[in-house]
């Protein structure tokens, strides 16, 4: 039977034609890859045919129009690239659809990201995995696994003598019996009676042990909707942020990416020392953002916490200087 | 000294007063924003959910390291069979040699038509095949 995928992407790329069965098609195949993710995948973390259709959609009109870096689109659109290069139906499905690394897949990845920081109890996975990523990098070291794979962790110098290893749902089981247990101790026995391990393989065994909480009462009401001036908050934000200093700046970009104090300095040698840090907290403070919440008038919102103010900022500075926020 | 200081901004067990309690509030929103892309990075790259009706092990690799990897021909004097890797698992397409050949894989035996592909029970690509001729001679095909 011929495969028609190849035909129809050049007739859409080169005449704007066959869209409508060329999307069909594209729908039945995400709607295949999408089938094994949970929720939390999706928009507003529901999984229903509302958000495959949606998913579907988005993968289209990215392969129409979007330009991707990476291989194989070396900048170009990808249905583009699929017509330039000639490549067979099932390269094209490849690169669209069931790569590991794939158009589809990289868009759940995307909207899983953007719902392990908005929803209640996805946040909670994602302080988890960062928990656990600070036990693991003080104690542990990583073994690579190969390119494009992350690594697991083992203890530090441990060589590689002989050890009995159990089956992570033997050492689950046995982890949930321990009483109050601290995270330190879950990581150290998971490794111990598992073997090395990747950081999120971690985290999904130790949130079942843990048991995530079922329900969150949101810390605060959003902010973002609440705001009833959001271009007098905009302006707050750029106002704010030039009357920076570069390293307050590099301060800022910093927490916002979650780097660590050696990111930190190594793009800004000038906080490598306690008063210049100090001091750069006061003035990010005060100067940046004691004067933007000020300005997005916390009387809309007063039972909100410092917390649920950041989301909308960190978002804002995205919005106005994407090269440094990126 | 001054890492301390950076990395009590988000240490949540810390107590902070002030304006630095907004600068630690930033700093652990920033913490999570990284956690998030992190975990759904590596969730991605181990291919968490990848399943398997896609997942067999080439196609798990990277795209520059597949494309060699999802297809072999395996030859004899008479005969050569292509395998290759279809959306139904892998198929054997006889491409040189008289009809009427078999494939034998693990004592069973998958009749081959010449151009026609035929799904095949195989987890990757073998080292060799053995085809039965018409004739019921057995042709060992070397890649």
């Amino acid at each position: 039977m011929e495969d028609t995928m190849p035909a129809l992407v050049r007739a859409f790329v080169e005449h704007e034609r066959e869209a409508a069965l060329l999307l069909s098609e594209f729908m039945r195949h995400v709607a295949r890859v999408a089938r094994p993710y949970p929720d939390a995948y999706f928009v507003l973390s529901q999984k229903n045919s509302d958000a495959v259709d949606d998913l579907g959609h988005r993968a289209f009109s990215i392969c129409t129009s979007v330009e991707k870096g990476r291989f194989p689109f070396s900048g170009r659109a990808p249905f583009t690239a699929y017509v330039e290069e000639q490549f067979d139906g099932k390269t094209i499905r490849y690169h669209s659809f069931y790569a590991k690394i794939s158009i589809t897949r990289e868009l759940l990845r995307d909207d899983y990201a953007f719902n392990l920081r908005r929803n209640p109890v996805l946040r909670w996975r994602a302080e988890l995995y960062a928990d656990i990523g600070a036990i693991l990098k003080a104690t542990y070291e990583p073994v690579v696994q190969g390119r494009g794979v992350p690594p697991k962790w083992q203890p530090s110098g441990s060589g590689s003598g002989l050890r009995m290893l159990q089956p992570p749902e033997v050492v689950q089981a046995r982890l949930s019996q321990l009483k109050q247990p601290s995270l330190d101790t879950l990581v150290h026995e998971s490794i111990a009676q598992c073997g090395p391990m990747t950081q999120s393989r971690l985290t999904n065994m130790l949130e079942a042990v843990i048991g995530a909480p079922s329900d969150f009462q949101p810390e605060a009401a959003p902010i973002e909707e609440n705001t009833a001036d959001r271009m007098g908050v905009r302006t707050a934000v750029a106002e704010a942020w030039t009357a920076l200093e570069p390293a307050d700046q590099g301060l800022i970009i910093a927490l916002s990416k979650g780097a660590s104090y050696e990111e930190l300095i190594s793009g800004h040698p000038s906080l490598n020392n306690k008063v210049s840090v100090s001091r750069a907290v006061s003035r990010v403070g005060q100067l940046f953002l004691g004067s933007v919440i000020e300005a997005m008038g916390i009387e809309a919102a007063p039972d909100a916490t410092p917390r649920s103010l950041m989301e909308p900022i960190m978002a804002m500075l995205s919005e106005i200087f994407p090269n440094d926020f990126a | 000294m001054s890492a301390e200081l950076y990395n009590q901004l988000t240490d949540s067990s810390v107590t902070h007063t002030g304006t630095d309690a907004l600068v630690a509030a930033f700093a652990l929103e920033g913490r999570l924003h990284r956690a998030a892309l992190e975990l759904a990075d590596a969730e991605m790259l181990e291919g968490t959910w990848v399943r398997e009706e896609a997942e067999a092990e080439q196609v798990m690799r990277y795209a520059a390291d597949d494309r060699a990897e999802l297809q072999a021909d395996y030859s004899s004097e008479e005969y050569t069979v292509r395998v290759s890797m279809d959306e139904d698992g892998w198929a054997a397409t006889q491409t040189m040699g008289l009809s009427g050949a078999s494939l034998k894989i693990e004592g069973d035996w998958y009749a081959l038509t010449p151009g026609q592909p035929t799904i095949v029970p195989i987890q990757a690509l073998p080292e060799s095949l053995l085809l039965v001729d018409l004739n019921g001679r057995e042709l060992p095909l070397k890649r």
